[in-house]
């Protein structure tokens, strides 16, 4: 950043770049791609297929025995609770009118195009849980209580493919004036003039463009309180005894806003170091996702204090048997990981001014979080998956005797893990052969609305927020 | 967001301080109306501790009535100024300039109000520092921290500290322009509470960085203190109560019971003073989209709390739900909360019209924290209602006269306070008023001109 | 040492003030601007100010932990009586105590600070001053030797001053 040497005020930085010259250089990246990229491309593929030989492997096993399975659940959790929930941030910001989101935005909508794989990850998972007249006197736990035709598995998946829709819709939704582009320009392909339903960019239009924003991204918002709603219920509280936890689903939510910030702070970074982007992705969004972020850090304490408290408090058995299992014993070296790298430490770190403000503070610290949520979701999902069916539906564990063991990965589940994020790394580069890593028309909207100005003695941003 | 119509510095003064340099009619009427209804609440209040707690309605086993319900409702207005003031702060919303220091203020009189309805439902208001404060050095008897009737006034003094010191800070800067307005004695306690008060760069710079750095500390005690409060309830093993949910569900109920107050009094406010050129429909369309978001997140809170009450099927928890939803008269009390609550507001907000309409905005914010109150009754009651094997005699509650006017006088009380506030100190902000005229600008697009703000990097 | 006061009534003929007396030889360490709000900082070329505000909170953080911890601890330690099955010194409930003791530390220290750092309290008043600087003029305050005070004053009076103080 520039000094003016005078008194230690700043002066103000522009973009640089004139719109023609966005155009240009962005529609030039859908066209051609460098050899970074197809080497990302080459080993995230290879990983993948990877990952599809060891779920083969563990599918010849069958989906009968849940336990084997808790690793691949974990995972796949994990990516809900990491991509699919980084398109928030592109709606989010946007309703509040946030100029510094216009470079990030798209960034965060191409997970929205990745939530697709996401379920087809969860479909699996249907096969590995019991219906609602298994366990303990026929009876388990569901949030469809004793609906006895198609719950959990077709309600579930019903409202998860919901998500997935609007997920789908936003990300379409949010790059039609750029299709347009693509479409008029030497680059056109098919696909473009498709996605791009004739658009002129009539003012009409582009009023419809807003509403639709709104819409479709509320229906993501509300897809994603669903999506945290049916996965943590249905593969998680119902299959441990005693664990009744109104604030869970909530706590699941408040992580997909911490994961979701995390991997679009990642995916910034890797774009502005790797993918060339840094004329575009500068600080000022890596700053301000630092706040959000800073504030899901300290939450993520208050929700699980919240329910440990109650059940430190309540002492029944069933309450105890859960905190031994999931948090101070059986899961413990987990729980302490989760609890260290999505709270603690990232919260300390954040505190630092100077972490908040650069760029490579706010990736470490990201990728600590995405680290710490991923051994959160372990001593959860593992967990989970770890309970026998005949335990199922029981108010308490009986605390006479042992726990469940604790589960580690073996080769098969390393295998699984290191496949399914490639799967989902696969996808994102895939789809930015489709529209542009940066929204051409938001960063051309920047160019109008973002003015250098002199107020007296000195130089100062001045930004336009439309009625 | 339209700007404020644009006045000269003189004119923000003169306008703002119309409430402290001269009284008018209506604010006279107004303070004999609520110093007869606090009146009402004194003598309820001398009577409860000649005849002890008698003339309530407590029956068994339901001992916890009108008092805890109007306690746990004013504890959640008094989250509207934190909410308002820190999250609008630190999103440097520029709208927020207006409604900073009457929500702020209606923090600290309605957290005082608050805690006197824990203390007179004792019975003996004296008799309460046995549990509250460690001093009996002499019988070695202590008070149990592990209790949260300890921790409950240990996070509200915390927060009344906070904000009361949050606004002094914020009006040393008015206090100065009051000071160069007046003479005599008034000029010498104004000159006193100025501290000296010159608007060099350095006091501003400070005066800034204070609103920040004290929002970023008054957040986390803000959601501490109703989450202590919900504790209060759900440490216990009271069917409904015992539930994981309760803090946050507190905390997100009392940010929509107080964001609602806020738009009340704002509208009061504007009627009272006739501060139509400060408080324009944009900021009740402001308030009236961030409503709909908080509303819907309490909403939520509220299905994940029936939802996992009943997520094992136990009896115990059924039969309370069925006391809320089914029996008279919680269960009329259920449909008004859940429509005046929820579906009618948000419902009407969704409608710009409706959200710009300043009289619908006033009503629609009453209702809201009708069903607020009958949220923390209906929370607490029935809970207690449900028999319990040991419990050895059933009556039901029926709150006495006496109760629903002390319960009255609150809301004259945190009124009255408010009105004597404003005769002594300006409840819109000058100095943030006149930073926002200097901040905001437009920039030329084409043929129409876009509103726009200087930002410092 | 002599101080004189410019009055002006518009920012922009303060900031012109301030650049004749960057002219006239005057250094930012020796003028102070007052104003009735806040402008952006460097509006008038003013020094930056500095400050430790931030150091504030963390002592009062610290001594509010450490008074929260003698509090809970010492209580139960002192009467030891259980309740409900909980251990004598039962850590949950005593973080919640220690932890609004940590906030009141930080907010009451945080307090202190900002109204130190303002260098307040000012016990003789506002000292060279004019009451219109709340009604919207912008004041120029410079403190140097006397016999340099003339060469302000004209640089005040060219930039258009509307009133001159001299102390």
């Amino acid at each position: 950043m520039a000094n003016n040497g005078h008194n230690g005020h700043h002066v103000p930085e522009a973009l640089g770049l004139t719109p023609a010259e966005i155009t240009a250089d962005q529609v030039s990246r859908v066209v051609s791609s460098g050899p970074k990229y197809r080497t990302a491309l080459i080993l995230s593929g290879a990983l993948f297929a990877l990952g599809i030989v060891g779920f083969v492997i563990r599918a010849l096993e069958g989906f009968d025995d849940r336990s084997i399975w808790g690793y691949y659940a974990a995972t796949m959790v994990w990516l809900l609770t990491t991509a699919g929930a980084a398109p928030l941030s592109a709606f989010a910001f946007r309703m509040t009118k946030a100029n510094w989101r216009k470079p990030m935005v798209r960034a965060a909508e191409i997970w929205g195009a990745v939530t697709i794989y996401i379920f087809l990850l969860l479909i699996p998972m249907y096969f590995m849980i019991p219906s609602s007249q298994t366990g303990a006197d026929s009876f388990r736990p569901t949030i469809w209580f004793h609906a006895s035709w198609g719950a959990p598995h077709l309600w579930s998946a019903m409202g998860m493919l919901g998500f997935i829709l609007a997920a789908a819709c936003f990300f379409w939704i949010t790059t039609v004036p750029d299709h347009a582009v693509l479409r008029d320009s030497d680059a056109s392909r098919s696909w473009n003039r498709r996605l791009a339903i004739r658009w002129r960019g009539t003012s009409t239009q582009w009023q419809i463009l807003q509403v639709g924003i709104i819409l479709f991204g509320t229906f993501f918002f509300m897809g994603l309180f669903t999506a945290h709603f049916l996965v943590p219920s249905d593969f998680a509280l119902a299959l441990v005894p005693g664990w009744k936890d109104a604030i869970f689903p909530a706590y699941h939510m408040l992580t997909a806003l911490q994961g979701g910030l995390a991997t679009l702070i990642v995916t910034m970074y890797v774009m502005r170091r790797w993918g060339g982007l840094s004329d575009y992705i500068k600080m000022e969004p890596f700053w301000a996702l630092t706040k959000p972020l800073i504030a899901t850090c300290f939450l993520w304490f208050y929700f699980w204090w919240c329910a440990f408290i109650v059940y430190w408090f309540g002492r029944s058995d069933g309450e105890i048997g859960v905190l031994r299992y999931i948090q101070f014993e059986t899961y413990r070296p987990f729980f302490l990981a989760g609890f260290l790298l999505c709270f603690l430490i990232p919260g300390i770190l954040l505190i630092a001014n100077p972490v908040r403000k650069s760029i490579i503070g706010p990736t470490i610290v990201s990728l600590i979080i995405l680290v710490g949520l991923f051994f959160d979701r372990i001593r959860i999902y593992v967990a989970s998956f770890g309970v026998p069916n005949d335990e199922v539906g029981h108010h308490a564990f009986d605390l006479s005797h042992a726990l469940p063991a604790m589960i580690l990965p073996d080769a098969i589940d390393i295998m699984m893990i290191v496949g399914a994020i490639s799967g989902a790394v696969f996808v994102y580069l895939l789809v930015t052969r489709l529209v542009p890593p940066i929204s051409m028309w938001e960063m051309k909207e920047d160019v109008l609305l973002r003015v250098i100005r002199p107020l007296l003695r000195g130089t100062y941003t001045l930004i336009g927020k439309p009625r | 967001m339209k700007a404020p119509v644009v006045a000269s510095d003189q004119l923000i003064n003169e306008e703002l301080l119309n409430t402290v340099l001269v009284t008018n009619k209506r604010f006279w009427m107004l303070a004999v109306l609520l110093s007869t209804g606090v009146f009402a609440a004194v003598v309820v209040v001398v009577l409860l501790i000649i005849n002890g707690l008698s003339i309530t309605g407590f029956n068994r086993p339901v001992m916890w009535g009108f008092y805890i319900t109007n306690f746990v409702f004013w504890i959640g207005i008094s989250h509207a100024g934190v909410m308002i003031s820190a999250i609008l702060r630190l999103s440097q919303a520029e709208w927020r300039r207006p409604v900073t220091r009457a929500a702020e203020v209606l923090t600290v009189f309605s957290l005082l109000t608050a805690m006197m309805n824990p203390l007179i439902h004792t019975g003996r208001p004296w008799r309460t520092i046995y549990w509250l404060f460690p001093y009996d050095f002499a019988r070695g008897i202590w008070p149990d921290i592990r209790s949260p009737f300890v921790w409950d006034p240990s996070a509200v003094f915390t927060y009344l500290t906070g904000s009361t010191a949050f606004v002094f800070i914020a009006l040393v800067p008015d206090f100065a322009v009051i000071r160069d307005r007046t003479t005599g004695w008034r000029h010498v306690v104004y000159g006193a509470l100025a501290l000296g008060w010159r608007g060099t760069p350095r006091q501003w710079k400070l005066q800034i960085v204070a609103g920040v750095l004290l929002s970023a500390i008054i957040l986390p005690v803000f959601v501490s203190v109703h989450s202590i409060v919900s504790w209060d309830f759900a440490v216990a093993l009271v069917p409904a109560w015992h539930t994981t949910i309760f803090a946050p569900y507190f905390v997100i109920g009392a940010v929509h019971s107080g964001v609602s107050a806020v738009i009340t009094m704002m509208a009061a406010m504007r009627w009272l003073f006739k501060w139509d050129n400060y408080i324009t429909p944009d900021h009740f369309d402001s308030l009236g989209r961030l409503l709909i978001v908080v509303a819907s997140a309490w909403f939520y809170f509220t299905l994940l709390e029936l939802f996992f009450s009943i997520f094992y099927v136990e009896s115990h928890e059924i039969a309370v739900w069925d006391l809320r939803f089914f029996q008279w008269p919680y269960n009329l009390m259920v449909i008004v909360f859940v429509f005046t609550g929820y579906i009618f507001p948000v419902g009407l907000w969704l409608s710009k019209r409706v959200r710009r309409n300043i009289v619908a905005m006033f009503w629609i914010s009453i209702f809201v924290n009708i069903a607020m109150w009958l949220e923390r009754f209906l929370i607490i009651v029935p809970g207690l209602q449900y028999k319990q094997a040991a419990t050895f005699s059933w009556g039901s509650y029926m709150p006495s006269a006496a109760e629903g006017i002390f319960v009255l006088g609150t809301f004259c009380f945190v009124g009255l306070l408010l009105l004597i506030f404003s005769k002594f100190f300006p409840l819109i902000p000058l100095f943030d008023i006149k930073e926002g005229k200097v901040l905001t600008t437009e920039i030329q697009v084409g043929r129409v001109g876009v509103p726009a703000v200087y930002r410092e990097e | 040492m002599a101080s004189i006061l410019g009055l002006f009534d518009t920012a922009e003929s303060a900031a012109d003030a301030t650049l004749k007396l960057d002219a006239a030889g005057f250094t930012n360490d020796e003028w102070e601007v007052l104003t009735d709000t806040p402008y952006p900082e460097g509006a008038f070329g003013e020094k930056d100010p500095k400050h430790t505000l931030f150091r504030y909170p963390f002592v009062g953080a610290l001594l509010g932990f450490f008074s929260g911890l003698l509090i809970t601890l010492g209580t139960q330690v002192s009467f030891p009586l259980v309740t409900g099955g909980k251990p004598i010194a039962s850590f949950p409930p005593m973080i919640i105590i220690m932890y609004e003791g940590t906030m009141l530390g930080a907010l009451i220290f945080t307090t202190i600070g900002i109204i130190i750092e303002s260098r307040l309290p000012r016990v003789t008043g506002p000292g060279l001053y004019d009451t219109r600087i709340t009604e919207g003029h912008i004041a120029l305050v410079l403190d140097a030797p006397a016999e340099r005070i003339s060469a302000a004053e004209g640089a005040f009076r060219e930039a258009g001053a509307v009133d001159i103080k001299q102390e």
